[in-house]
């Protein structure tokens, strides 16, 4: 097989490789560890990096393969966890020095699955305080920096999950998604990052922000390879009270179907309102590669999609001031002033408005569903602005101000009021370098046509083999 | 869009806080105004929503494990 750089090749490069002995994955866990050394001081993507556990698992996993017992395309394949994930006998600060003495006794649910499935859990990603944010800084931890240019965001909250994967540090991660904490940063670092249907991917042993709105997906450098974590973490959980019944398919079963007689829908109303020029001309060329593909594509009119957002923020800040009452109550004087400020003004929210935010949200969902009958999926922008600095969004010492956050969550927040599946993936680069997401939204439960349409784009736009300056 | 009361003074909102077992001190309250407005804000957003005909599910309700 053709040489491969290892920081920047895909499972569906790396997997046959490691599966027929060509490569082991001590060598590609120590490559990863290498390059972890070497870049972390500029990109801060971890709070922690499992050294030993991780070389420990390759070997293991070594062995394992080499005795005829491959387990499958993540076996030998690391993956970063965002540090809100339980791994037994770690901590899992949340972001937050309120959790820094919180250790997990057992393995979250999507741990185990990506153990079980043998892969090489690297390291936890760093995240904003309680995934509470959109901007991927953290006065406790510090701001991770995008690969592409180390003086802007990666985006918040995943954002040392992002930064990994970008950076070449690790091969996948898992980011969770509740205002767009997967989607943003995938987006500004030129990555696939899917949130995939709400109850899909189980949320046991994986910190609450909004019970009704976190989601647990997969970020990594490909589609395909989106696909492939899937294939590993999707199916019913007992332990998660949301988990779905719906059956599970397999994620990579359409990745090769092209766009012919895929229905593709276009909003008419508010994604392409008030959004960055460049932006929209690298989504709306998108649109164009799709229908020359063989995609039909139509516009639709969604006038009341702008509530998306407003249902999405209700919910998440009224759940999340649940969520963290008692640290309120007694350790409020912990938390950063952003998000002390938020979790405070949140409290006041009246049990009747928030039953009616549900309801609310029901009413979007049937608009939504109508909306895409006869579509397979819905493309977006992914953020209407372009990455701000690091400078821009970090406020003086002491400040509850956030600034830069606000516009960020406009058009992913409506997805996860809906809990439709939502794949953030890069579709250009502005004219300073930085790259540009496109989000492609599906039906619920149909991430199979999500991940065709996205790997379908990926074949023809050909923008994989840019790579971030950093190196 | 319609109009939200931006005018509660900080008493209320302090009142409102304790109902919820959180007790801010006066200053702090004075801080977060503007940030208590702009959930007030997002929640008339919300109630200018008709929501008569639907009942508050949440998304994609959890059904019996059929497994077992």
């Amino acid at each position: 097989m053709p040489e491969i750089d290892l920081s920047y090749a895909s499972i569906d490069e790396l997997a046959p490789r490691i599966r027929s002995g060509e490569l082991s994955p001590v060598e590609l866990t120590q490559a990863s560890l290498d390059r972890i050394e070497r870049l972390e001081p500029q990109l801060n993507a971890f709070l922690e990096v499992f050294t030993e556990g991780a070389l420990a698992q390759a070997r293991e996993a070594e062995a394992e393969i080499r005795s005829g017992s491959y387990k499958g395309p993540l076996h030998g394949i690391t993956i970063a966890l965002k540090d809100l994930i339980d791994v037994e006998g770690t901590v899992t600060t949340g972001g937050s020095t309120v959790l820094k003495d919180n250790m997990a006794t057992s393995d979250a649910t999507v741990t185990r699955l990506l153990k079980e499935a043998g892969s090489i859990i690297i390291g936890k990603a760093a995240l904003v305080e309680f995934a509470m944010g959109a901007t991927g800084v953290n006065p406790h931890y510090g701001p991770s920096h995008n690969p592409w240019n180390i003086d802007r965001i990666c985006c918040g909250s995943s954002m040392g999950s992002a930064a990994a994967v970008a950076g070449g540090l690790s091969v996948g991660a898992l980011g969770s998604d509740t205002g767009g904490s997967i989607r943003m940063p995938a987006a500004v670092t030129g990555i696939a990052g899917l949130k995939p249907t709400y109850g899909r991917i189980s949320r046991a042993g994986v910190l609450d922000l909004s019970w009704s709105c976190d989601h647990v997906g997969p970020m990594t450098r490909t589609v395909a390879d989106c696909a492939h974590m899937m294939n590993v973490l999707a199916g019913y959980d007992p332990a998660d009270p949301a988990s779905s019944q719906q059956p599970v398919p397999d994620f990579t079963s359409e990745l090769e179907r092209g766009f012919k007689g895929l229905r593709v829908g276009v909003p008419k109303e508010f994604f392409f309102d008030d959004v960055d020029p460049e932006i929209e001309a690298a989504v709306r060329a998108g649109i164009d590669l799709m229908e020359r593909e063989g995609a039909s594509v139509e516009e639709v009119s969604m006038p009341w999609v702008a509530l998306g957002r407003t249902i999405n923020s209700g919910l998440l800040v009224a759940e999340a001031a649940a969520v963290h009452r008692s640290v309120i109550q007694t350790r409020a004087a912990e938390l950063s002033p952003a998000i002390r400020a938020r979790l405070e003004s949140a409290i006041i929210v009246p049990a009747v408005d928030y039953i009616d935010t549900q309801r609310a949200r029901r009413k979007f969902i049937e608009q939504m569903d109508d909306a895409m009958s006869d579509l397979d999926v819905l493309i977006t922008p992914s953020v209407p602005i372009q990455t701000p600095t690091i400078a821009e969004c970090t406020p003086p010492p002491g400040s509850a101000d956030a600034p830069g956050g606000g516009a960020l969550t406009q058009f992913t927040g409506v997805f996860d009021t809906t809990g439709q599946p939502s794949l953030s993936m890069n579709c250009g680069f502005t004219k300073d370098g930085m790259p540009i997401g496109m989000m492609i939204n599906g039906r619920a439960f149909d991430e199979v046509s999500v991940l065709r349409a996205g790997a379908a784009f990926e074949r023809a736009a050909g923008l994989l083999e840019r790579r971030p300056p950093i190196w | 869009m319609p109009m939200f009361h931006g005018n509660s003074s900080i008493n209320d909102r302090q009142r409102d806080a304790a109902r919820a077992g959180v007790d801010l001190r006066e200053e702090r309250v004075a801080e977060l105004m503007g940030r208590f407005d702009d959930v007030e804000a997002n929640m008339a957003a919300i109630r200018a929503i008709g929501v008569d005909a639907f009942e508050p599910h949440a998304v994609f309700a959890p059904k019996t494990n059929i497994q077992d």
